[in-house]
């Protein structure tokens, strides 16, 4: 069991009893869990209503079995343990602030994001399955013709850490833009490349590295540093995912909206 | 009698001719291994630099290549003179070419098609009304997998000639709905019910954002264009999804989709024909026969 607030706690090892059905829930998911033998079971759902409450962790012996299908996996040795871990989501976040953002020439913003994140369940090192807390929309960023298959999410942004609410089931990600060109940046969308962040546990929120984003005026692209540094918000107590494709010292990426409008029929 | 044509046949199988037969066999049989071996390892390495296609194209051109090779090498161990030969292919040849015009014109419009690149092995094309999966790209033809897993030949001149729709050309597409509801409902409540299916369902791409357009007045409807971007492999999962979602968000607004209507008048513009319903009277209108005469 970890330590930490109870939203931050939810993430670590557990071992549960063999044959004892385990209910965890975090926001839109619920999944149950069963360990027998060399044998895991899981079954889950989604319940869109269900959100915004703790996230918890539950094991009871007689509890009845859930409706949907169990999954069965059967692991090369016996684990009594399960590992419930945090994971960013599989493609690049389309970010739309909730108000857009206007950068003057030379500006620098720092903006909050939540991040939701998956739930990654490991028996021993044994990846059983990986399931998102909750379904987020597809997007296309860039050309029509030539983009890039993403996840939309819609955020406050906020730029005071005290003004952000975030869930159990979210990491933050403390994100630096910085206007180096000629003209104005007015940005709708900003694309977050999360492949390269890692997730560490903090005090009382799921921290990702810090970003940093600048822009020199190349149409969308813009010139993104990942910290190689925990995040520095929050006393943090450990890393709890590494970073899919740890990122090189800068990357130069298509990072701002700019979509040319299909109208027509 | 017998024992001569015995003794003539085993007079002509000679050792050094059985000689000459296992080494033509050999060289027949290595020739072919090695032109197999070494087209699929062109095969192989063509993947890293060659799309599917390409890849394949070069695999068969060594394949032919060396079987070419080989039978060249074969029949002059055989003691045929190639050069006679040749001459005589190019004579035959002007006769085959003749007589295998569509052939031909399948070949030159293979080469076209495959210059042109307007499709690639794994695309899913459209021709007329068939519709599957690009399997290969000959120079004679095009093979398809229907999605009811049927094999289809295309010749190559009826693609040129003829309409075709690459499908999966573009990572995104737009799934188009034409949908009516009953005059009475309000547009404004159809367009922002229609704006939320959209952002709720998750194949439905964000951006580009959805068209959702008041078309017409039709005749027993108002008309709604409802466009809905998604991801080229994500079209049956959109189109089952948001089929069902319209028609319960309709029905649990109460928005009536309507089936076709017709109004009768009797020459004001708004009255409709007057239609009075009596009770029934329990007598039903009497028939009388027909006196003859």
């Amino acid at each position: 069991m970890s330590s930490g607030a109870p939203s931050v706690a939810f993430w670590g090892e557990r071992t549960p009893e063999e044959g004892a059905v385990c209910t965890l829930v975090i926001e839109n998911l619920r999944l149950w869990l069963k360990r027998q033998g060399r044998e895991w079971y899981l079954a889950h759902e989604y319940d869109p209503e269900q959100t915004g409450g703790e996230a918890f962790f539950t094991m009871t012996p007689e509890a009845p079995a859930p409706e949907p299908a169990w999954r069965r996996y059967v692991t090369g040795r016996e684990e009594k343990t399960v590992c419930i871990l945090p994971e960013l989501p599989g493609r690049a976040l389309v970010v739309h602030p909730e108000q857009s953002l206007v950068l003057t020439t030379g500006s620098e913003i720092r903006v909050f994001v939540a991040v939701p994140v998956s739930v990654r369940i490991l028996a021993g090192e044994v990846v059983l399955d990986t399931l998102p807390t909750r379904i987020l929309s597809n997007t296309w960023f860039g050309e029509p013709a030539a983009g890039e298959l993403c996840y939309a999410l819609t955020s406050q942004a906020v730029r005071r850490l005290d003004g952000l609410e975030s869930g159990p089931d979210e990491a933050v990600c403390a994100v630096t833009i910085l206007n180096r060109a000629g003209g104005e940046l007015d940005f709708q969308r900003f694309c977050m490349r999360v492949e390269h962040l890692s997730i560490y546990r903090g005090a009382s929120r799921l921290w990702t590295n810090s970003m940093r984003v600048e822009y020199r005026g190349e149409p969308g692209a813009g010139q993104v540093t990942i910290s190689a540094k925990t995040p520095e918000y929050e006393k943090v107590e450990e890393k709890l995912t590494s970073a899919r494709r740890p990122a090189k010292k800068t990357l130069m990426t298509s990072s701002f909206h700019i979509l040319k409008t299909l109208t027509g029929f | 009698m017998l024992t001569s044509v015995l003794k003539d046949i085993g007079g002509y199988f000679t050792t050094e001719l059985l000689m000459n037969v296992l080494v033509v066999a050999i060289v027949l049989v290595a020739g072919f291994i090695l032109a197999r071996l070494i087209s699929g390892l062109v095969g192989r390495v063509s993947r890293k630099y060659l799309s599917q296609q390409y890849g394949m194209l070069l695999r068969k051109a060594v394949y032919y290549g060396i079987a070419v090779l080989i039978l060249i090498i074969v029949l002059q161990m055989l003691g045929v003179k190639v050069t006679a030969l040749l001459g005589a292919a190019g004579i035959a040849g002007i006769a085959i070419g003749f007589a295998s015009q569509t052939s031909f014109s399948n070949l030159i419009s293979g080469i076209f098609l495959i210059s042109e690149k307007t499709f690639q092995v794994g695309d899913i094309i459209k021709v007329g009304d068939k519709t599957g999966i690009v399997q290969s790209i000959d120079l004679l033809s095009v093979k398809l997998n229907t999605f009811d897993n049927v094999f289809l030949r295309i010749p190559n001149e009826q693609l040129i000639k003829s309409e075709l729709i690459n499908i999966t050309r573009y990572p995104i597409r737009r799934l188009d709905i034409k949908l009516g509801v009953a005059y009475k409902s309000d547009v404004g409540q159809v367009k922002a019910l229609l704006k939320e299916l959209a952002g709720k369902n998750p194949y439905c791409l964000m951006e580009p954002e959805p068209l959702i357009v008041f078309t017409n007045f039709g005749d027993s409807a108002l008309e709604f264009l409802f466009g809905l971007w998604f991801y080229k492999t994500d079209y049956l999962s959109l189109k089952n999804s948001i089929m069902q979602e319209i028609k319960e968000a309709f029905d649990a607004e109460g928005i009536e989709i309507p089936f076709p209507h017709l109004s009768v008048y009797t020459g004001s513009a708004t009255d409709p024909f007057p239609v009075t319903l009596r009770p029934p009277t329990g007598k039903g209108p009497s028939r009388k026969p027909s006196s003859p005469g």
